[in-house]
């Protein structure tokens, strides 16, 4: 690998997000080809941080951290991308149901979700079904999240999904929910279409449904 | 083996001093192990020891001892100029020789039971007598486990003859792990020359192990208070060829030493100063470690018992009376009474073996053993794994600092609302043990798993996966050349 492209990879896989965007403007200052920096460099690097989570040597901060060095490195490049050489890997309207006020999952699920390269739209907590169905619409979203963390707000869920299928958006989006009262049978029992037990699992699952 | 033992300055002799870092735990005052210490000057002088070695029992007298019939009488001067002419071995080196740690630095390290003549057999569901297969399994196992320290050799392997049954094992631990190695107990005292020859072979040669002895030999006098002609033979020779020793007396409460808990301490602490003064007697200034290996007596059979409190609660008073010497302390703890792996296992090994932890104890021995340390389990060694990783962020303690208290890391996350997780102060901090992280990484998947199955697969892709480095070609042919003469003088 050209050196360049070695150190952007490092500073990604490290979750040095100074020293990547240093190194991205550098590279780009050098001539350097957007999409090549893309595909050879931070791609590579972000799949190799996910090998690694994959086999217990990182830990979700790591993850983290490398995604967050990801996005500044890309704020950086995309611009200098074209369309076909930067393409979202979908979008993701994410919030907390109605009543429900406890957004770290919520939020750990959104950085998860743009590591692995997905624009999120985070509309953040207490989100109403009619403020979710706005969101889709407006974005052409491909999924929805849901979280709660509460029996009491967990119902709503069913309300936002029953929501969709009013305003026929249901067979547009794939509807995943989480969060500590929700299990997987639940997430049958009111119709979404998939669940994942922590945050890590959210990238994964998702990709799976959009290429069922 | 030693061509020219009056050459003293080819012998270790051990740190005059030996740092001992705070420990938290302390069950005994000053002024207890103060009683103790004198009841152990008295139980020498009035009651006396076992002894009919007739060297050690010369030597004693030469240094004050009364000698009558078979009991030598040890004046407590005797027995301080004992303790004043062993030396602290806190320089703890890998089998090749290079430095592996200090002790004294508040770190407990970790060993597994050594000389098991059982081992589990996952087949048939029952304890079966260990192999010589069973027992290089188990070393390349515990070498792969990051938080056992040292090896003993496992298992009295009962495929071979007697007389081999701690040579085989030596050797095959030698050629199976470069962790430090601790021997197993010695009782023969024709197998001490052996061990040090071969330890001495894989450092770079006997000048390489007299200055920086790569094992260390225990010896066990049978409580109590008895010292056999081969017990004193193998402190001696073990001593005179310049290993250092650990004396390992293992009083048992209401059958070979008082009920009584500081009764039981007294009588230990004397057996250890008898220890001491054969071994300063043989070579002054030699290195030992302190040793507790109390366990109760099962009161219903007569049978010793190793599960109950009084292992964690006796083996960390005796770190508090080894560190009073200055010496570093090798303990019980990782044991149970259990004879499977189900609740009573998980508590009694993890109370056993964290009390010794908290009170500071050099090394803590037990890991890969149940059922009062008769029977191996290669899955033991797996979760005990898990147990220590658990103690030892347990014994740490609370840092407070700068970075620990993370103001900085407060002011850069709080007011742009986000978390910690995704904090560089999180991942750095982690990595230095920050929070416990298991080495199992189980949380990540279904904690509904089955431990046992975990463990047990565990296992196998460790002795799938793990090979050990071979020896250097003239180590492997000089080890071959021990154990040749061993089978051919032994058998």
């Amino acid at each position: 690998m050209d050196q360049s492209l070695q150190e952007i990879y490092d500073a990604i896989l490290v979750g040095d997000e100074t020293l990547t965007k240093e190194k991205v403007k550098a590279a780009l200052e050098s001539g350097m080809d957007a999409s090549q920096m893309m595909n050879l460099s931070m791609i590579p690097a972000m799949t190799e941080v996910g090998v690694r989570y994959e086999q217990g040597d990182y830990y979700i901060p790591e993850m983290l951290i490398s995604a967050i060095a990801m996005q500044q490195g890309l704020e950086i490049l995309g611009p200098h991308l074209t369309e076909s050489e930067y393409s979202s890997m979908g979008t993701v309207v994410i919030g907390t149901a109605k009543g429900d006020l406890h957004d770290i999952g919520k939020n750990l699920v959104a950085m998860m979700m743009e590591g692995a390269g997905f624009t999120v739209l985070d509309l953040g907590t207490d989100v109403s079904a009619e403020k979710f169905i706005e969101a889709v619409r407006s974005s052409g979203a491909e999924v929805v999240a849901i979280s709660a963390l509460l029996t009491t707000t967990m119902e709503y869920m069913k309300v936002v999904i029953d929501k969709l299928v009013e305003t026929g958006l249901r067979d547009q989006v794939k509807v995943i929910i989480g969060g500590a009262p929700i299990t997987e049978s639940y997430a049958q029992e009111i119709g979404a279409d998939g669940y994942a037990a922590d945050a890590s699992r959210a990238p994964k699952l998702v990709n799976a449904l959009l290429e069922a | 083996l030693l061509k020219d033992k009056s050459d003293q300055t080819k012998f270790l002799v051990g740190a005059t001093t030996m740092t001992i870092a705070f420990s938290p735990l302390r069950y005994l005052s000053e002024q207890d192990i103060d009683h103790i210490k004198e009841t152990a000057f008295r139980i020498l002088e009035e009651i006396g020891v076992s002894l009919v070695h007739a060297r050690a029992r010369e030597m004693l007298h030469g240094h004050g001892c009364r000698v009558e019939k078979d009991r030598v009488f040890i004046p407590r001067n005797a027995a301080k100029w004992g303790i004043e002419n062993v030396s602290p071995y806190t320089k703890i080196r890998h089998v090749d020789g290079t430095p592996a740690f200090d002790l004294g630095d508040g770190v407990s390290r970790f060993h597994n039971t050594p000389g098991l003549a059982f081992i589990y057999d996952p087949e048939s569901g029952q304890r079966r007598p260990a192999t010589t297969k069973d027992h290089v399994d188990a070393t390349r196992l515990l070498d792969a486990l990051e938080n056992v320290d040292i090896i003993v050799p496992v298992f009295g392997p009962q495929d071979v003859p007697d007389e081999m049954i701690v040579l085989v094992p030596t050797e095959a631990a030698l050629r199976n792990t470069n962790k430090p190695l601790i021997s197993t107990g010695i009782e023969k005292p024709e197998d001490v020359p052996y061990v040090i020859e071969m330890a001495a072979a894989c450092c770079g040669g006997m000048d390489a192990f007299l200055q920086h002895p790569t094992v260390i030999i225990p010896v066990s006098p049978v409580s109590p208070l008895t010292f056999s002609d081969d017990c004193a033979e193998a402190m001696i020779v073990a001593v005179e060829l310049g290993a250092p020793l650990m004396p390992v007396p293992c009083p048992a409460l209401g059958s070979t030493a008082p009920i009584t808990l500081a009764g039981a301490l007294a009588q230990q602490h004397a057996e250890l100063l008898t220890s001491f003064l054969i071994a300063a007697c043989t070579r002054q200034g030699v290195p030992v470690k302190y040793t507790s290996r109390i366990c109760s007596t099962d009161l219903g059979t007569g049978r010793s018992s190793w599960g109950g409190p009084e292992i964690g609660v006796s083996a960390s008073c005796g770190v508090q009376i080894g560190h009073r010497l200055g010496l570093p302390t090798n303990v019980y703890g990782l044991a149970t009474n259990s004879a499977s792996m189900d609740l009573e296992f998980a508590y009694q090994r993890m109370a056993n073996a964290l009390l010794p932890a908290i009170a500071g104890a050099d090394i803590i021995t037990g890991v890969g053993s149940y059922d009062n340390v008769s029977t191996g389990d290669h899955r033991i060694s797996v979760l005990d794994n898990e147990i220590i990783s658990i103690i030892r962020y347990a014994s740490s303690g609370c840092q407070v600092n700068d970075e620990t208290l993370a103001l900085d890391a407060m002011e850069k996350v709080i007011p742009r609302g986000g978390v910690f997780l995704a904090s560089h102060h999180t991942v750095e901090n982690m990595r230095k043990g920050a929070v416990w992280v298991s080495p199992s990484a189980r949380q990540r998947g279904d904690s509904s798993v089955d431990l046992a199955e975990w463990a047990d697969a565990r296992k196998q892709e460790i002795l799938n996966s793990q090979q050990p480095k071979p020896l250097p070609d003239d180590v492997d042919r000089h080890l071959n050349e021990i154990m040749a003469k061993a089978w051919r003088d032994r058998t």
